[in-house]
């Protein structure tokens, strides 16, 4: 089982599109998928129909066994389940400082779906917090949708910084670009020299588009109902770059 | 956890278009896209996922197949996985859940189609308020491929009712609405065993194993007979995977049906006219020739990651000379064997042999052991070899040479055939316990003997390699390394025979052999 997360400390960026998206690309290739929307807001699991509750909220999924697998839901597409957001979570950092080991408890949590799933796809909501530290540790992959202007890339710093120093190690964070503006100066600078990251930035990258934004009036991923637009597309090229990043190294 | 799906049979006087507008009706299902899907149920050649409680279909797509590992009967999927290029063995599958399940199943068996089927599906949706979907259902229109006549049979349509995980209440109103509007009855046969029926055919209906009950009164050259006919079958069985070179066990399979048959022709004399016998004999000795050599380089290749692992890290890439060297003469060594199996000379003595074996017996022979009943005859032949396989192990000290060790596996060997032959005639209980005691000593003799032939002709493939332009020092290295660790591997083999051949004469044993086979008892 393979977990990502798609994380960064500012909000805005792209996070729970990119996981809508690239969850359902994955489990379309044939993998058994968990989205967990951690995120309170529930945007994922608005974006999947689902009702975003959880029984016992936040603080029986970290501490009851079997609890997971009770408050799982499909979706309405193969392969694909959601683990839905719940009000709860926006306290999920003081449930965490209550258990044993708060840093590795999500993994340890995430740990008992191991046989269900090839990969876990984690919403996280912005900020760097108790919760997002916990992500850290739990997740394989941290990928990270930058928007290509400079502040963007100070908080990609700044992460990159906090994993250095707290020696966070076990996963491998990597950035790529989101809601591109390509007629912007900046947006084409920085995609022409970006700065040099541990693992270099994906080369796909996710263009500004209205069809990311009609996902809400359509309630699915992009490519249930544009495959063909471009922000389809390049969910589709960023989402097999990433599947081969993650095979090959 | 998911709650299982649930399969029912639409009877032929029941349309899908009538079910179709009931149930949009009157439960808020809605269309979704339909397909047309070709799969293939694989398996190996002898059912090993199917023994397992497990299916594996592969569903044609485009550019790829997706392939689907299901629990037998529930349908639940244990892993699906989109792979591209062909199916066949379980390590060229890609890293992953599905990979690590097979290859502990199959070992080095291949996946061949076992049925191949054509499907029309059609798929509902059951949906709630937010126009979720909470409630999966599914048409099905099977066809079935006949090899045979190469056509299509049409089978039963099947209509499946899928859970939806975390809504338990509208897949169970779905399930009671079906029951209740149309009475229909639960599937209670897997689709694969459908089809394999509407082909005259049952899954799982080839092992190695004897399937044969003899009864102990039946005389000895009907019983014979019945045994050998089998054993022929199971040669002809595997001949086709042979020739298109599936995996190392059709080979494997075909080799010991000759061998079990070779050890019935030498070991119960007096059945059969020996002027009948002697040339059915000769035969199967060239057929225990003309194979050896293909089998021999399917050992080594089975071998080869052990070997590698024999050696330290550094020298373990320069074995693959080795490796590229076996591969050219195991291709060799096959496509010498599948034409001798192409010869007018094979083809001739296996129909002689066929139409000794379909022959009618005589009601009166002056043959010895013919008319006897098979119990006794088999009784009297296991007890004297299992005396002859204890004088000669008694026989072997610490200072005894190599060639007195392979003469006791041969026996033990015999043995072993002889009590699987006739393995019906006794208590399937005492069997497995017997065979079980025999176990460690034939494995002591047989790896003894393996390393020995294994050393000898890596020395000769090792002096092959020299001879090639690009043989490397490293690569000499590697091979003298290997052959130093199979000698001594060997030698510590020897040293475990004293101890296992100890155990075997224990008195707990030979009493179990002399209460199963010793009749005046």
């Amino acid at each position: 089982m393979r977990i990502i997360s798609s994380y960064n400390i500012k909000g805005g960026v792209g996070k729970t599109a990119s996981v809508v998206n690239l969850a359902y690309l994955c489990a379309q290739g044939g993998y058994n998928t968990l989205i967990w929307d951690m995120d309170p807001q529930g945007a994922a699991s608005f974006y999947y129909r689902i009702k975003p509750k959880v029984k016992g909220g936040g603080r029986r999924l970290l501490t009851k066994k079997n609890a997971l697998d009770d408050a799982i839901k499909g979706t309405d597409f193969e392969n694909l389940d959601l683990l839905p957001a719940d009000f709860s979570y926006r306290n999920l950092d003081l449930l965490l400082e209550d258990t044993n080991n708060p840093y590795r408890r999500l993994r340890k949590v995430l740990n008992s779906l191991d046989t269900q799933y090839d990969y876990v796809f984690l919403d996280c909501a912005p900020s760097i917090s108790l919760t997002s530290e916990s992500i850290l540790y739990a997740a394989d992959i941290v990928l990270v949708p930058t928007i290509p202007t400079t502040l963007s890339l100070r908080t990609l710093a700044q992460l990159l910084r906090f994993c250095r120093k707290n020696d966070i190690t076990n996963m491998r964070l990597i950035p790529f670009f989101s809601m591109v503006d390509k007629r912007k100066q900046m947006h084409r600078v920085v995609l022409r020299s970006p700065p040099k990251t541990p693992e270099p930035i994906l080369k796909n990258w996710i263009p500004y588009s209205s069809e990311v934004e009609k996902m809400g009036m359509h309630r699915t991923p992009i490519d249930c109902f544009a495959p063909n637009g471009i922000a389809g597309k390049a969910y589709q090229a960023l989402w097999k770059e990433l599947k081969q990043r993650m095979d090959t190294t | 956890m998911n709650t299982p799906s649930t399969e029912f049979i639409l009877p032929a006087s029941l349309a899908f278009g009538k079910v179709k507008s009931t149930l949009k009706q009157k439960l808020n299902y809605i269309d979704q896209p339909g397909e047309h899907l070709e799969i293939s149920c694989l398996d190996s050649f002898d059912w090993r996922l199917f023994r397992k409680g497990i299916t594996m279909d592969a569903v044609e797509q485009d550019k790829s197949t997706q392939l689907f590992l299901r629990r037998l009967n529930s349908r639940e999927c244990l892993y699906s996985e989109a792979v591209n290029g062909e199916v066949d063995f379980a390590w060229r599958l890609p890293d992953g859940g599905l990979k690590n399940q097979l290859a502990k199943i199959l070992k080095m068996r291949a996946l061949i189609p076992q049925v191949y089927l054509l499907v029309k599906r059609q798929h509902l949706a059951g949906l709630n308020k937010d126009q979720k979907t909470v409630s999966r259902i599914m048409m099905d229109e099977y066809q079935v491929y006949n090899p045979d006549t190469d056509s299509y049979k049409r089978l039963e349509k099947r209509i499946q009712v899928i859970p939806v995980r975390g809504y338990p209440n509208p897949h169970q109103r779905a399930l009671e609405f079906i029951k209740r509007e149309w009475s229909l009855v639960k599937a209670d046969k897997e689709i694969l065993i459908t089809a394999l029926n509407a082909l005259d055919q049952q899954p799982a209906d080839y092992s190695i194993k004897s399937h044969i009950t003899l009864s102990p009164e039946m005389r000895t050259d009907v019983a014979t007979k019945a045994l050998l006919r089998e054993m022929l079958e199971v040669m002809e069985a595997n001949e086709w995977g042979i020739c298109d070179d599936i995996d190392s066990e059709f080979l494997h399979d075909y080799r010991v049906a000759i061998r079990k048959t070779r050890s019935a022709f030498r070991q119960v004399k007096g059945i059969f006219p020996e002027q009948d016998l002697e040339k059915h004999q000769s035969n199967f000795n060239w057929l225990g020739a003309i194979t050896s050599p293909a089998r021999d380089m399917d050992v080594y290749l089975l071998n080869f990651e052990d070997y590698r692992s024999m050696l330290p890290t550094e020298l373990q890439e320069h074995i693959d000379p080795l490796h590229k060297l076996l591969e050219k003469k195991k291709r060799q060594t096959y496509r010498t064997l599948i034409r001798t199996l192409g010869t007018q000379r094979y083809h001739n003595s296996m129909t002689a042999y066929r139409a000794f074996l379909d022959a009618a017996l005589p009601e009166d022979t002056n043959l010895v052991n013919a008319e006897k009943p098979v119990k006794a005859v088999a009784d009297d032949r296991i007890w004297k070899v299992y005396k002859r396989l204890m004088k000669e192990g008694v026989a072997i000290n610490d200072n005894s040479p190599a060639e007195d060790l392979h003469e006791l596996r041969i026996t033990c060997k015999k043995l072993r055939y002889l009590i699987e032959l006739f393995q019906s005639l006794y208590k399937p209980k005492l069997i497995k316990q017997l065979v079980g005691d025999m176990k460690e000593l034939q494995d002591n003799l047989g790896t003894f003997n393996d390393l020995h032939v294994q050393a000898e002709k890596l020395k000769e493939l090792s002096a092959e390699l020299e001879k090639q332009k690009s043989f490397s020092r490293e690569t000499g290295d590697a091979m003298a390394m290997l052959v130093e660790h199979l000698e001594e591997l060997q030698l510590k083999e020897r040293t475990k025979f004293s101890k296992r051949f100890e155990k075997f004469s224990d008195k707990a044993v030979k009493r179990e052999f002399k209460q199963l086979f010793k009749s005046d008892q």
